[in-house]
């Protein structure tokens, strides 16, 4: 206790010069204003740069391929996005100041669209984090190919923390939601939890490699939810069809008008939706909640020291706080995305009913 | 709003990163790891039967020489026991043996002192009668006057003598 009030004394003694420079420096240029929806949307959102950080003279940043196809513009054209930067115009392309993609001018004067697959900041770091991944996978079977009688040592360390992992999400969610034929799934399952739980974490890490906000892009999300509908759909039995087709309901039910296939048809789509939603909700929800607590130093820096050293103190434990949560809500979320994965799939896979009637 | 969309280029570059990496794990990564453990689970549980059978087998062994134990105490008693009737027995026939021996020995000697004795009175008889027909003669010799006197001096003089 003693040692928490040392180190609050510290924070607030060490933030009060810091927010004193901040508030001179901000009344210096008051037209330099926090534009905190900016700052937070600008990190969300996807962007055709990746942005290190910033001296007082200039911005570092990466920048990323630009690839777009547009017949009107001529076919396929690919460029670095450094072309344009600041609203710069290059081959017709530049960035739109309310959508922040890159548009062209159509005929009419409109802003256009192109079919836009740039290598952006998301598509960078899931290749980062896949990569890792893979990396992390790999390494870990490199041992098991070494050590592969089966009566050599349990790995220890990283391995060792990894099996540890694996088997826990083998047998904690696969197994109980996928059901007797859990082993054919287990692979998909656990690689979907790695991703998930390996870009949660990522995205939490403020600096490069890290820190960008993939498992919180509704395009991410889309695409592991259409994985399981996938893994639903296309390997569901017989007897899953017939439920959703002619399930075991009186005849006015479904006969003159199919109203339960027609629920269990949009439960189909409203599964893997729901999985959708509920991973980038949450996960972008966590990001927004920490860079606002971070806005809140910079925007009180123009209420005097006083204000905002305090605020500065009470969003830094706000923050402390919120980083804990959000690890703790980047494992629930991977847990929860393969836990209904696995249960969606073990009901795609239903047994026989044996004739209930008497 | 456009938050909520779908960007179909960032769809793309997923399905070719995610998608390899994903193939990838699919087909190498997970399985030699789960595989690895199942194996690791199987060898285990192998294990452990093969222990609780040996732990089985051992009892076993523990029982039988239990049993062998017991039966080699009772054995032993038994003979013990034996040992200890023969003793009594051998004993007994001892002391039976070498009391009549005593018996028949004190017998044998209990006679032969009988014959001895007889013998003896017999000599003794002998020489009193010598000695009393000595000193019959010698009385004689002296006066033969009273003789109803000197007769029951004799028979007197020979039972002095006997007694």
């Amino acid at each position: 206790m003693k040692t928490l009030r040392y180190i609050l004394l510290l924070l607030l003694v060490l933030l009060v010069p810091f927010g004193q420079a901040m508030a001179s420096a901000s009344e210096t240029d008051e037209k330099e204003k926090v534009d905190v929806k900016d700052v937070i949307f600008s990190h969300i959102k996807d962007s055709y740069s990746w942005h290190l950080f910033s001296t007082n003279k200039r911005h570092y940043s990466i920048y990323l391929p630009v690839i777009v196809y547009s017949k009107e513009m001529g076919g396929w054209s690919a460029f670095s996005s450094r072309r344009l930067e600041h609203g710069a115009e290059y081959n017709g392309y530049h960035i739109s100041e309310t959508s922040g993609k890159v548009v062209y001018i159509n005929g009419e004067g409109a802003e256009v669209r192109p079919f836009d697959m740039s290598y952006t900041k998301v598509a960078m770091s899931l290749t980062i984090n896949a990569l890792l991944l893979l990396a992390i996978v790999l390494c870990c079977g490199r041992w098991y190919r070494k050590h592969d009688s089966p009566s050599s040592k349990v790995p220890g360390g990283f391995v060792g923390f990894f099996e540890y992992v694996v088997t826990m999400v083998g047998d904690d969610i696969i197994k109980p939601g996928v059901g007797p034929e859990y082993k054919r799934y287990e692979p998909y399952l656990l690689s979907v939890f790695f991703f998930i739980i390996m870009s949660n974490l990522l995205g939490l890490i403020p600096i490069f490699p890290a820190g960008a906000n993939v498992t919180g892009n509704i395009s991410i999300t889309m695409f592991l939810a259409l994985c399981t509908f996938i893994a639903v759909n296309v390997f569901g039995n017989k007897e899953y069809w017939k439920e959703i087709l002619w399930p075991d309901v009186p005849v006015f039910l479904k006969c003159p008008l199919p109203l339960m296939p027609l629920i269990e048809f949009f439960g189909i789509l409203t599964k893997p939706f729901a999985l959708m939603v509920r991973l980038f909700a949450n996960m972008m929800a966590g990001h927004v909640i920490i860079l606002s607590l971070t806005c809140v130093i910079f925007v009180t820096a123009p209420m005097g020291a006083a204000i905002n050293g305090s605020m500065t103190v009470v969003s830094i434990l706000f923050m402390v706080f919120m980083n804990m949560m959000e690890l703790l809500v980047a494992y629930i979320q991977a847990y929860v995305f393969t836990m209904l994965s696995s249960v969606f799939i073990g009901m795609s896979r239903p047994k026989e009913h044996i004739e209930k009637k008497e | 709003m456009d938050l909520l969309l779908p960007e179909v280029g960032t769809l793309i570059w997923m399905l070719i990163a995610v998608g390899i990496v994903f193939f990838i794990l699919i087909k190498w990564g997970f399985p030699m790891i789960t595989k690895s453990v199942d194996q690791r689970k199987e060898y285990i549980d192998a294990s452990i039967e093969k222990a609780e059978q040996a732990n089985s087998r051992l009892e076993g062994i523990r029982q039988e020489c239990s049993d062998l134990l017991d039966q080699a105490k009772k054995e032993r008693a038994d003979i013990l026991q034996d040992a200890a009737r023969l003793r009594q027995e051998i004993l007994q026939s001892a002391q039976q043996e070498s009391k009549e021996q005593g018996e028949k020995i004190i017998a044998q000697a209990k006679a032969q002192i009988e014959i001895e004795r007889e013998e003896a009175i017999r000599s003794i008889r002998a020489e009193i009668a010598t000695l009393s027909v000595a000193v019959a003669q010698k009385l004689v010799e002296k006066e033969l006057d009273d003789s109803k006197e000197q007769k029951d001096l004799t028979n007197k003089l020979i039972d002095q003598i006997v007694k």
